[in-house]
């Protein structure tokens, strides 16, 4: 089967320093760059990027579009109209790809593609920590080149929880794993699925409910851990997340007025557990089977991931 | 080396911290000795490699009313 044709979608809203790091990242991989294009796509940012797009124009396949700042899900959908390739990697903008990222996640959707299969696949997310990172560049490079001083968002280890250890999962509450920061897709399923909802402008949300309605037309979640992409951490106001949260949950559950969508906001602001989430969805989701044990309890304790 | 003073070297400036390992005591907490959620991210990491143990979710937030020793305390009974 021939290798699809890729396009690789780097929503950015200021965070130079970390795109540096990124598009860095897209230099090292394994993957032939043949079919590859990577859109970056500028979301009103007032930091001038374009010195970090000149600096990588020979060595990358790279498109770059600014926009008027209109939030990740316009970025998104933006970005994918610009390209025209069969496969949609996304990847944020201070997100360091592994060397084998493009490679792994190319893998998965083309035996999902020889299986005619509609595939969502959620990469590995894993995150460092580096104060000032304006003077400790090498520091985050060589932590992202040598896979070191990294772990893994709390909220990411309680949902990779949902998948089986060869990556797959029947679980009522998959869509849950939808982080845009690592995902692929074919572009078939984003156009039939309608693309992101442009009326989620704030932190949160857009990712899941694009993920909630790929999971009801029947798409399966597959995790891969192997393509790994490493978030370079920011300071986080946890107050301002969790105002996000309940704001973007308010129109999340206005567009599906789910029980699934109601108990969302009580398992994000860590007052239901993991578990009783997956069994309440179960309930209503008939096409789905529980994946954790309900004697388990976890819970969500960082909202910023 | 006992894992209090592992734990405080990691702290001060010899790990990830700002202040000089003399000036770590008992009764700060992450703030008094210069740290942010950033820096304390950093210092969790740091923790789980050089100890070889998974801190435990109650810790991954930083918080005023923990002092410096009640985080040895908790250290001690995180799992390998």
């Amino acid at each position: 089967m021939q290798k699809p044709s890729v396009d690789i979608v780097i929503p950015i809203y200021n965070q130079s320093l970390s795109l540096q790091l990124t598009l860095e990242g897209f230099t090292r991989q394994t993957a032939s760059m043949d079919n590859v294009n990577i859109i970056v796509v500028d979301d009103g940012s007032q930091e001038d990027l374009s010195h970090i797009i000149q600096s990588f124009q020979s060595t990358l396949p790279l498109q770059y579009f600014a926009l008027p700042r209109s939030g990740r899900a316009v970025a998104r959908n933006t970005g994918i109209e610009k390209g025209t390739g069969e496969m949609l990697i996304f990847c944020d903008g201070d997100r360091i790809p592994c060397e084998t990222f493009i490679e792994e996640h190319v893998t998965a959707q083309t035996k999902a593609q020889d299986k005619n299969q509609s595939l969502l696949v959620v990469g590995q997310v894993d995150e460092m920590y580096v104060s000032h990172l304006e003077q400790n560049m090498d520091k985050a490079r060589q932590n992202a080149i040598n896979q070191r001083h990294r772990r893994t968002p709390q909220y990411c280890k309680l949902i990779y929880n949902l998948f089986d250890q060869h990556g797959n999962t029947t679980s009522p509450i998959a869509w849950l794993s939808t982080l845009t920061g690592n995902l692929s897709c074919a572009r078939a399923l984003w156009e039939n699925i309608g693309g992101f909802d442009p009326l989620f402008r704030e932190w949160g949300f857009e990712h899941f409910e694009f993920g909630y309605r790929a999971f009801l037309e029947h798409t399966s979640f597959v995790y891969c851990k192997q393509a790994i992409n490493t978030h370079i951490a920011h300071h986080r106001n946890n107050d301002m997340y969790i105002q996000h949260i309940k704001q973007s949950h308010a129109y999340f559950y206005e567009k599906h007025a789910t029980t699934s969508i109601a108990k969302l906001l009580d398992f994000m602001l860590g007052t239901l557990s993991l578990e009783q989430y997956e069994e309440l969805a179960a309930q209503e989701v008939k096409h789905a089977i529980p994946m954790l044990n309900p004697n388990q309890q976890s819970f969500v304790r960082i909202q910023n991931f | 080396m006992d894992k209090k003073e592992i734990i405080f070297q990691l702290l001060s400036k010899d790990g990830c911290g700002t202040l000089p390992y003399e000036q770590i005591h008992d009764d700060q907490n992450m703030y008094d000795i210069g740290f942010d959620s950033l820096r304390y991210m950093e210092f969790i990491v740091l923790l789980e490699e050089t100890l070889e143990i998974t801190v435990p979710d109650e810790m991954l937030d930083i918080r005023a009313d923990v002092t410096l020793k009640d985080i040895v305390t908790m250290v001690s009974h995180a799992e390998a």
